[in-house]
């Protein structure tokens, strides 16, 4: 399904017609999405499911995990349909802000590299979640590909599952969003404050 | 991995191939010596047989060799030294690089199309390298000497003695525990002697007689007489002879081409050569950039300390050698005594020696061994392992009690029997017996692990795996795991990496024949490690290599390991490898935006570059890495600037004398590029203020530069009488982005030329621009000379023709867009093209340590700190034009025009006008008249003619009439004087008119069809050249109130014509703000009476309304209206109707006056207007003079366009129509041209001192009983409007004239007596002569119809008026010409006392040529009464 159509939006609706979504929170997005979208500015409306999203794991959210990642470092990047990243950022740990800046295309090299993992991946599952695809010294790559083969990918230092799968069906909930807006190209880079991930990094 | 020139089967027979000896007698080696060879080496071409071999196996079984290959190696007594074997394996790898002309491969895997070699030589002639130079292991035999040659020269005194002592000497070496190394595959080692004769030098009787012996001493198969150097050295120097040794022995020579370009600096140790690029650079640049390679991300084994100090000491230790070797051998051909008959009968030799010799040896130590295994065989299976221990009691003892993981330790003693089994099977294995070989292996790893000893275990899994792969017909799948096992064994419990290296390259090679390229990678992957950067880069290529080989090519997995691959060469010092993998790993990342990537390749490939001398692309890669929109922080940003300023410094100093080099930074918005031609304004001096003109500093206006042009259009029409020159360009004196550049500007000589550059850092880093100057090329022309073919091509230097302004510093800040003005002063005509500009690149010392300071300390103490490291270079300003889009093809490609603000052309001299203004205002009362001066300042060399001024304003100013008394006195004469021209006058003449008359003309007003352009009276209306001249000027306050930007355009010509520039033009805005003051609004209606003084019929009242509407802030106390004149041509003020008995009129704030006064025709000479000044002072002042009449005219022909502009609106429709005429008669009858001027002073109180500002107001009365006000009513729009579509109807213009306009073309008055007394005892019948006057007033001849009947409509009326009647003719018809007065008797009778309104008559008018009638009644508004009294 996902290789025959090249128009990413018209691809995420053609999702939800054949997708059966599975009782997950992205299964969740999905059947939201069902409805026609919401009218309100890309930046409120992500707002609010990010605020949704957050009660959510204030409720079942595992202490633990919180204080394990305290540590750890994330980067994250939206890779569009020619292998261009389209969406980057990263989180350090508070101490390692300085230290790391160095090394900030290493993230880059490891995360195309695993594109060829991802790429493979994606056709052996029939979730959008691939779970750890790759490794590279001491990081993970995680992916989740989306109905319009959009990859997002993320690498992380810590084993991470649960909270990497609900970060990518949130960052798959506000892409489509913002991949609605008539104004934005699809595959161009996304400058927009809308996606501002930062806020859902806390969760973790 | 990449594709291999041997196949699998060859490469993992030419890794194992049985190894011989050969130790030489020094007189052997000596004749060896001569072709420049050793013996081992002599022999190496010629160790591959060519024929089949036939051997049995312990089965008695015929087994065929094919294509064996042994390899000859002069004996060693130390096992290799780890830092040599690095060292030759560095060379090797660094010596093999792709040629030059090799076409890449094109692989194309999903978007990406990329340029790989297929092919990995250096890869190949490593692992050849490695392979051979393996030292001998106790835990394998396939390196060990199988066999011994011993080599005596014929030419020795006694060569059987030397075969003894050889024959000694290499027992000595084998058995002797003085020599561990080399190894020996079994203890009798086979021995043969090698007869060496010199046919050259030696007699050939005397060798053969020597031969003859040695076959009696050791039999004809044992030895062999091996004649060489037949070749006489100084015959057949042409003679072609091929040389087969130079492709075995290059490899392993010292002397190569990486170390012929790269000079002394190749062996220096891989840490240094990391900061090589950084040794000219500053302590804190190189801090920065190991800072970058310090922690290394790409890093994945920090330097380890061990490895790297050997490597380097190593490296550095052998440079001499290297050196000293490169010269002795280069020039020296191999194989320079030999023939071919010699080539052949080495070749022979080797055949005899493998055939005779060796297979029968090892055919015989098989079967030796078999028997024994099988023996032994019988015996282990009967015992338990534990006794089998206790059997083989030469064991290590402690190996029963050694965990599993420590046996690497464990040593079994030379002729243990497990050893056994594993000599055997690696014989078989090197005589290809590979099924016999698997067997034994098989059961030597068993037996091994039984023994838990791990080392010889994983030898023996090693080679079951390789020999079961080799097994013809591949009757069993290849073990892959069995390889597995062994690479882990080496490399975790053993320790040893190379024999781990060996599994890999072998285990690689086979999975790669299998397409099993994942499994290659990953095992090729898993051998990358710390100890070795070298063998990783190999082993990543390779597994790169891999990636892009699969069915699905992995292309980005591919890159990436072509990027850590690069980055391990060149920590490995392989800097032309590293370049290359970067390079290609670059074709994946390019122009994807991965930037921080992207930045890494490029910053490694410029490094790289550099230091291998490819400054080009140095530079190109540092270009794009400060090109592209950088992610990086200031710190890397600064040291990729800085990196890339020394890379260019080195570029330039290596061609001092090229071009100038194209600097990328900073970014030049080139459209953005301003042109201004002239000098920069003097600043105003005191009290002068200079014109503004144009200036660099003023933003571009659209609508302001659209109403320059126009003002220009308007005065070069006026100069030219009328007509615009069809090669008319409006002056531009600024050129940008909008402006019209299709045309070559002009530029006057000895006058700057500034450009202003804006330059964009995208960095951020500061940049320092030094010494930031114009490039320009110049062509010499005189335009006066009309043939003029010879264009001198002058070069960018000349400053006797052009002077350019160099600007020393020109600090960027970071991420910051800065202009940058550059001065260029042509001093010769002819075509100038400014190229673009030239300037050093630098950046600012430590920019992280300027953080704490303030940048623009810096600046003040004027000497920034640039850190020596700055580049000369130019950018080019290439300013692309606009888009046509005129014609179809215009339109349907995309074609830009030209763009020459650039190219300008320097014209003679012209003159140059400056203008200062003296005492000029900025703030006005409205209406308000203020006197300043203009001064007029030639600062050329030529004189100045034709001084005009223009404006859109030109009721604003004057510089006075003609008929104006010119006395220029100095400002500050004039200070506390009026403005006005005054006279004064006895207070008889108060309020009656003081007569005066001008013409329109005089006041330079009113003919011209241009009222804009004003001409300057200058004297003689030429300028001379450094003369000025101050000019009166008069400013009256414009009439709305607020702020006004009133444009002057001063326009001169040069008393010479040139052909290119007919004129200049200087402009200044001045802004005035203007407050409220007076309103005057006035309204004239016609007046009853008819009788005046001179008998005439036409007089008006004027009622003027005079309002203070200041709001007083500003200080005004108080207005006095102190003169009301009238001007026109037709009507004059005669005097004033006094209401009140003030003497002037004041007005405080909010007050209003109302002033009457009676106005009468006069008498008009054409184009005279008649002044009519009616003084409430006693000062009159001169109305027909300056200033006050000419702002009257400036008025007044504004006041004419504004209505020209409206009538032309209207007129257009209704003109044909014939009853139009009549109608504009009948209008034209109401209407008068009376124009009043109010007037005044104001008091205004201004830093507690009093002053009397004066000022005039203008009311022009067009029509009757219209009130008309001092200034133009603003139209009231609408808030907001429904906007309506629809076609606009054509309104037929008014064909009747409306009933009003009709009542006005005659006036009536009834004169008589207000009370008549009449005796009615006497006469009963009164009669009244009443006196009808009729006026016309239109123009025109009008028919006038008087009817006295009476209404006779209701009785009631008739009751009213009905008590007198008129007598005589009821109806008169009559004709009154125009203007004319006739005077009707008539008489009334009455006959009753009483009250009686005389007004009755109806008045019927009509136009007499008119042929439609068209009749009303005259309208008599008032009752005429009177009154009848009885006496």
């Amino acid at each position: 399904m996902r290789n025959h159509l090249a128009e990413p939006r018209l691809l995420e609706r053609a999702a939800l017609s054949c997708y059966q979504p599975p009782p997950t929170a992205l299964g969740r997005t999905l059947a939201r999405f069902g409805r026609p979208p919401p009218s309100p500015p890309l930046g409120r409306g992500g707002a609010i499911s990010l605020r949704r999203n957050r009660c959510r794991h204030e409720i079942t959210g595992d202490r633990s995990i919180i204080l394990k990642t305290m540590s750890a470092s994330f980067y994250f990047v939206i890779v569009g349909h020619h292998d261009n990243p389209v969406f980057e950022t990263e989180w350090l740990p508070p101490g390692k802000v300085e230290s790391k800046d160095d090394h900030r295309h290493l993230n880059q090299f490891i995360a195309h590299a695993a594109l060829d993992l991802v790429d493979e991946n994606m056709w052996l599952s029939n979730n959008m979640y691939l779970k750890t695809v790759d490794k590279f010294n001491e990081w993970f790559v995680s992916a989740f590909v989306t109905a319009g083969h959009m990859r997002f990918i993320m690498l992380h230092d810590v084993r991470q599952e649960d909270g990497i799968k609900n970060f990518f069906s949130d960052v798959y909930d506000l892409y489509i969003k913002f991949a609605m807006n008539p104004f934005y190209e699809p595959n161009s880079p996304i400058r927009s404050n809308a996606i501002n991930l930062n806020i859902l990094f806390p969760k973790f | 991995m990449a594709q291999c020139v041997q196949s699998v089967q060859e490469f993992l027979q030419d890794a194992f191939v049985p190894l011989v000896a050969a130790l030489c007698s020094d007189e052997a080696e000596r004749l060896t010596r001569r072709n420049g060879l050793s013996f081992a080496e002599l022999v190496k071409p010629f160790c591959r047989l060519t024929s089949e071999v036939h051997m049995r196996d312990p089965n008695n079984q015929l087994h065929i060799i094919k294509n064996l290959k042994i390899a000859v190696n002069n004996i060693i007594t130390h096992p290799p030294q780890p830092g040599a074997i690095r060292k030759l394996l560095n060379d090797v790898v660094s010596v093999s690089q792709p040629a030059e002309g090799l076409v890449a491969n094109v692989i194309t895997a999903g978007d990406y199309d990329l340029n790989i070699s297929a092919t990995t030589p250096w890869f190949e002639s490593y692992r050849e390298s490695f392979l051979q130079s393996m030292p001998a292991s106790d835990h394998e035999f396939l390196n060990h000497y199988v066999a011994c040659m011993l080599v005596v020269s014929s030419s020795e005194p006694e060569p059987v003695e030397q075969f003894l002592k050889l024959s000694q000497e290499q027992h000595r070496i084998q058995h002797s525990s003085d020599y561990l190394y080399p190894k020996w595959f079994i203890p009798n080692t086979l021995k043969y002697y090698v007869l060496l004769h010199d046919v050259s030098a030696g007699e050939e009787q005397r060798a053969d007689s020597i031969y003859e012996e040695m076959k009696q001493r050791y039999g004809t198969q044992g030895c062999y007489l091996l004649k060489i150097n037949s070749r006489v050295s100084n015959r057949g120097v042409d003679e072609q002879i091929p040389d087969p040794w130079s492709q075995y022995l290059q490899k392993n020579s010292i002397q190569n081409q990486e170390s012929y370009e790269d000079g002394p600096y190749t062996v220096i140790s891989n840490k240094s050569a990391d900061h090589l690029i950084s040794d000219g650079l500053d302590i804190d640049i190189r801090d920065g950039l190991s800072n970058n390679f310090k922690a290394h991300p790409l890093q994945l084994d920090h330097p380890s300390d061990t490895s790297g100090t050997l490597d380097g000491t190593d490296f550095i230790k052998t440079t001499p050698s290297l050196h000293e070797s490169k010269k002795s051998s280069s020039g020296t051909p191999h194989g320079a005594c030999l023939t071919l008959t010699d080539h052949d009968r080495i070749r022979q030799f080797i055949q005899e020696f493998t055939f005779r010799g060796l297979l029968p040896h090892i055919e015989k130590t098989i079967r030796q061994l078999n028997d024994q295994l099988i023996s032994r065989k019988g015996l282990s299976r009967s015992l338990f392992s534990a006794t089998k221990k206790w059997f083989g009691g030469g064991k290590v003892p402690e190996k029963s009690i050694n965990e599993l993981k420590n046996t690497s330790g464990l040593l079994y003693p030379p002729e243990a029997p497990e050893l056994q089994i594993r000599k055997m099977a690696d014989l078989c294995f090197l005589v290809q017996h590979y099924e016999l070989a698997y067997s034994c292996y098989h059961t030597a790893k068993k037996d091994f692990l039984n023994d838990q000893a791990m080392f010889y275990a994983a030898g023996a899994l090693e080679m079951a795996a390789v020999s079961a792969f080799l097994q013809p017909g591949a009757p069993r799948p290849y073990p892959a795991h069995y390889m597995d096992t062994a690479i882990q064994t080496y490399r975790d419990i053993c320790k040893n990496m190379v024999l781990a290296e060996r599994c890999v390259l072998l285990s690689a090679e086979i999975l790669k024949s299998q397409s099993k390229y994942s499994e290659a990678a990953a095992l090729l992957i898993r051998l990358t490690s710390e100890d070795s950067d070298l063998r990783s880069a190999l082993l990543l290529e390779q597994a790169a290599h891999c990636f892009i080989n699969m069915k699905s090519p992995m292309v980005r997995k591919f890159a990436f390991h072509m990027i850590l691959a690069g980055h391990r060469f060149s920590k490995a010092g392989q800097k032309k490898h590293a370049l290359r993998c970067y390079c290609q790993a670059m074709q994946v990342y390019k122009g994807k935006g991965w930037s921080l990537a992207e930045d890494h390749i490029n910053f490694t490939i410029g490094r790289q570059s550099f230091t291998l001398r490819q400054l080009d692309n140095a530079v190109s890669a540092f270009r794009h890495i400060l090109i592209n929109d950088s992610k990086q922080p200031a710190a890397q940003q600064g040291a990729f600037l800085r990196e890339y300023l020394y890379v260019y410094k080195n570029v330039t100093q290596l061609s001092p004398d090229g071009p100038l080099p194209q600097l990328p930074l900073p970014y030049i918005n080139s459209s953005a590029t301003r042109v201004f031609f002239g000098h920069n304004r003097r600043p105003a001096e005191g009290e002068k203020q200079a014109a503004t003109h144009i200036s660099l500093d003023q933003e571009y206006d659209s609508e302001s530069s659209q109403q320059w042009k126009e003002l220009e259009e308007q005065v070069v029409a006026v100069a030219n009488k009328g007509i615009i020159p069809s090669n008319f360009q409006p002056t531009q004196y600024c050129l940008n982005s909008y402006s019209d550049n299709s045309r070559f500007p002009l530029a006057v000589v000895e006058e700057p030329i500034t450009v202003e550059v804006a330059f964009r850092n995208p960095l951020k880093v500061p940049l320092l621009l030094t010494d930031l100057s114009l490039l320009w090329k110049f062509q010499p022309k005189d335009f006066n000379v009309k043939h003029n073919e010879e264009t001198k091509e002058l070069g960018v230097c000349g400053s006797d023709v052009i002077g350019a302004e160099v600007i020393a510093e020109f600090l960027i800040n970071s991420e910051e867009t800065k202009m940058a003005r550059l001065k260029l002063f042509p001093h010769q005509t002819g075509e100038l093209h400014i190229l673009g500009v030239v300037y050093n690149l630098g950046t600012i010392q430590g920019s992280t340590a300027l953080d704490g300071l303030d940048p623009s300390i810096g600046m003040q103490t004027g000497k920034l700190v640039s850190n020596g490291l700055s580049v000369r270079g130019r950018q080019d300003l290439e300013i692309q034009g606009p888009r046509l889009n005129n014609t179809k093809e215009e339109k349907t490609s995309i074609k830009y025009g030209p763009d020459r603000r650039l190219d300008p052309i320097i014209t003679e001299e012209m003159p140059l006008l400056e203008v200062f203004f003296i005492n000029f205002p900025t703030g006005l009362l409205c209406g308000e008249i203020r006197k300043a001066y203009v001064e007029f300042v030639n600062v050329s060399k030529c004189p100045l003619t034709a001084l005009k001024v223009v404006s859109k304003h030109p009721e604003f100013f004057t510089f006075g009439g003609n008929t104006a008394i010119l006395t220029p006195l100095s400002p500050s004469a004039s200070e506390n004087c009026s403005a006005y021209k005054t006279v004064v006058t006895d207070s008889t003449s108060l309020h009656t008119a003081l007569l005066s008359s001008a013409s329109s003309g005089d006041f330079g007003v009113g003919t011209g069809s241009q009222p804009e352009v004003i001409h300057v009276p200058l004297l003689d209306s030429v300028l001379l050249p450094g003369a000025s001249v101050q000019l009166p000027m008069w400013l009256r306050g414009p009439d709305e109130e607020g702020v006004h930007e009133i444009n002057f355009l001063f326009y001169y010509e040069s008393i010479r014509k040139h052909s290119k520039m007919c004129h200049r033009v200087l402009r200044h805005t001045a802004v005035i703000c203007t407050s409220r003051s007076l309103n005057v609004r006035a309204t004239v209606s016609r007046s009853n009476a008819l009788e005046d003084e001179e008998g005439r019929g036409d007089n008006m009242l004027v009622f003027v309304d005079v309002e203070n509407i200041n709001t007083s802030e500003t200080g005004v106390k108080e207005f006095h209206v102190v003169q009301v004149s009238s001007n026109s041509k037709h009507w004059k003020l005669q005097k004033s109707v006094k209401v009140s008995e003030d003497k002037d009129t004041k007005l405080a704030s909010r007050e209003r006056a109302k002033l009457c006064f009676k106005a009468v025709r006069c008498k008009s000479f054409d184009e005279t207007y008649t002044f009519a000044d009616i003084v409430f002072g006693n000062e009159q002042i001169i109305s027909s003079a300056s200033p006050c009449a000419d702002f009257f005219f400036r008025s007044l022909s504004s006041q004419l366009k504004r209505a020209h502009v409206q009538s032309n609106t209207h007129a257009s429709q209704a003109a044909a129509k014939q009853s139009f005429e009549a109608v504009r008669l009948i209008q034209k009858c109401s209407e008068v041209d009376l124009n009043i001027v109010v007037l005044w002073k104001a008091y205004v109180v201004e830093d507690s001192k009093q002053l009397i500002l004066e000022g005039q107001h203008h009311v022009a009365l067009h029509t009757i009983g219209k009130e008309a006000f001092s200034f133009p009513q603003k139209l009231e729009q609408p808030e907001m409007v429904l906007l309506k579509f629809f076609r606009p109807e054509n309104t037929p213009a008014p064909t009747r004239p409306t009933p009003e306009q009709l009542s006005n073309l005659i006036k009536t008055s009834l004169r008589y007596p207000e009370s008549f007394n009449h005796s009615f005892h006497q006469k009963s019948l009164c009669l009244v002569p009443v006196t009808l006057l009729l006026s016309n007033c239109s123009q025109a001849d009008v028919d006038v119809i008087i009817d006295l009947r009476h209404k006779t409509t209701s009785p009631e009326a008739l009751e009213v008026h009905g008590s007198f009647t008129w007598l005589g003719q009821t109806q008169y018809k009559l004709q009154l010409k125009s203007q004319e007065v006739y005077s009707l008797q008539l008489k009334a009778c009455f006959v009753h006392t009483g009250v009686y309104n005389l007004g009755t008559p109806r008045v019927f008018a009509k136009l007499a040529d008119q042929v439609t009638l068209f009749e009303t009644s005259q309208q008599n508004s008032m009752p005429a009464l009177i009154i009848i009294n009885n006496i």
